[in-house]
């Protein structure tokens, strides 16, 4: 029996909850001066405030562009290819994830949700997720 | 106030520099400038030098290495614009009356690697290390590929296009003897090449490497009595990232740190003869062509595309051939650019030589966000 009950953690805390079988990313809001930042920030990149609110993002958004990385200089070849992009998140902000399509699949505009993505296990046997994007209409 | 002049410059050719040590590669271009401007190791009352991610500080060795005068080594690791930045506070420390002799040096060996964290966090690095592997592993090329693609589509630009910049680069430094890279390509080369990021392919990117560069910096009276060309440092605009849609951008960072040292020199884009940039990538001089103010958004393709940055064209860039060609050692690469602006404001370039080049740009970004633009002007 493994903590938890056996059910995926968030590599990470306090960067994205799970809700029905995937991730909402936890965005900072500035009450000062109103822009959003992911991953969430104790204080505002633009104007400096430390009256940051936590809230959820949209689930959905749309690539806004997108590479697929071949090579990683050396190391990791098992890694590759894979596709990485950034996402306008439905009312913001933009974010970048990989994006577990077809490395010929991806085109501006497509329309993506966040999924969980494997990271492997912690010491305890825990597994461990992390989120990335899918294609929103079912196509891979 | 007295200006800052550059009396001496020198540089190794970078590429594989694998039998000396970072203080050896170091010392060599040291002795070098300081011989140029007709100085001595112990007339150097400063030195500050540009290095990347070493755990040692090379510049300390240079100086155990060359004679320990007791004068101030700082080092200074400020990413891909160490070496600028090594030179901007030479300058400033002349400028400011504080000494008459300063050294700037910069030196770098191939040591990059780019890799996702372990596993849960135990540290706040660790953690910052899993968020990141969360967002996916990112190598720079895959930052500029994502610029490049974006700009295809903004723009309706074609790889062709971006693919101009490295044949240009590779062009110019096949005059370079100090160069990485002297074969030239052509765009046929470049498009059907190994693929690295999508869509951008290995001559769309800088090789690693090793180097070493170096420049002396000396007070007007000092300068007058060396008898040193008179090539002043007219502006030096150092920002870090503004904040923009949800990161700091290279574009916009370097637009506001161009316009400042436009204001610094009193000058404008119109009075530059020619321009050394940060051109990692091959869509950076597009972009950067537009936010230095040589023309406007947009319009950077067809710059390219009309040889206007090309050697006998309207501004010719990265006229040593660039991070493209000449190489990118990160330490030394904004001394290397210096070493070709004052060069060229010399008259001593040899075939790449632009004719009647008397004001040179210098620009650099570095990871994280940080931009310097140095004016350097033949007075
Ligand atoms: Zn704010």
């Amino acid at each position: 029996m493994t903590p938890n009950n056996g059910a995926p953690i968030p590599l990470v805390e306090g960067v994205f909850r799970i809700a029905d079988g995937r991730p909402v990313l936890l965005v900072s809001r500035c009450s000062f001066c109103d822009r959003r930042f992911f991953p969430p920030r104790e204080r505002c990149a633009a104007c400096s405030s430390d009256d940051m609110r936590t809230e959820d993002a949209s689930q959905n958004g749309e690539l806004y562009t997108w590479t697929v990385v071949r090579e990683l200089g050396g190391q990791r070849e098992g890694f590759v290819p894979y596709v990485i992009g950034q996402i306008d998140l439905a009312g913001g902000p933009r974010v970048t994830g990989v994006v577990t399509c077809d490395p010929d699949a991806p085109t501006i505009g497509m329309p993506v949700r966040l999924c969980l993505v494997p990271q492997g296990h912690d010491n305890d046997g825990t597994e461990l997720v992390g989120y990335g994007f899918e294609p929103a209409d079912g196509t891979r | 106030m007295t200006k800052a002049v550059v009396a001496g410059v020198a540089m190794l050719p970078f590429g594989r520099h694998r039998e000396s040590t970072l203080s050896d590669l170091g010392a060599e271009v040291v002795l070098g400038a300081l011989s140029d401007a007709g100085l001595g190791w112990p007339d150097v009352q400063l030195m500050y030098c540009g290095v990347v991610g070493v755990s040692m500080t090379p510049g300390t060795g240079i100086s155990a290495q060359l004679g320990q005068t007791g004068l101030p080594v700082i080092n200074i690791d400020n990413a891909s614009a160490s070496g600028s930045s090594a030179f901007r506070e030479g300058s400033l420390a002349v400028a400011s009356g504080r000494v008459d002799v300063a050294v700037a040096v910069g030196v770098g060996k191939l040591n990059q690697s780019f890799g996702g964290g372990s596993v849960r966090p135990s540290s706040p690095e660790a953690r910052e290390g899993n968020i990141r592997r969360m967002q996916g592993v990112m190598p720079p090329v895959g930052y500029f590929a994502m610029q490049t693609r974006r700009r295809m589509h903004d723009f309706g630009s074609t790889i062709e296009q971006f693919a101009l910049v490295s044949v240009k680069n590779h062009k110019h430094a096949s005059h370079n003897p100090f160069a990485q890279l002297q074969n030239e390509l052509t765009v046929e080369e470049v498009v059907n090449a190994r693929m690295i990021a999508d869509p951008l392919t290995v001559p769309h990117c800088c090789p690693m490497g090793d180097g070493a560069a170096a420049a002396v910096v000396v007070s007007d009276e000092k300068a007058r009595q060396l008898g040193a060309p008179p090539i002043t440092v007219d502006a030096s605009a150092f920002r870090t990232g503004s904040y923009e849609n949800g990161s700091p951008s290279e574009a916009k960072t370097t637009h506001l740190t161009a316009q400042e040292a436009y204001t610094q020199a009193g000058l404008g884009p119109d009075d530059i003869d020619l321009v050394q940039i940060h051109d990692a990538f091959t869509v950076e001089e597009i972009e950067y062509c537009e936010q230095l103010g040589f023309c406007d958004v947009g319009e950077g393709e067809r710059m390219v595309e009309n040889g206007d940055t090309s050697i006998g064209g309207r501004i010719p860039f990265s006229t040593d051939g660039g991070l493209l060609a000449r190489g990118h050692p990160l330490g030394p690469t904004g001394l290397a650019q210096v070493w070709e602006t004052v060069q060229q404001l010399r008259g001593l370039s040899g075939p790449r030589q632009v004719a009647g080049a008397r004001v040179g740009l210098v620009h650099m970004v570095g990871v994280g966000g940080v931009c310097l633009v140095h004016i350097l002007k033949h007075s």
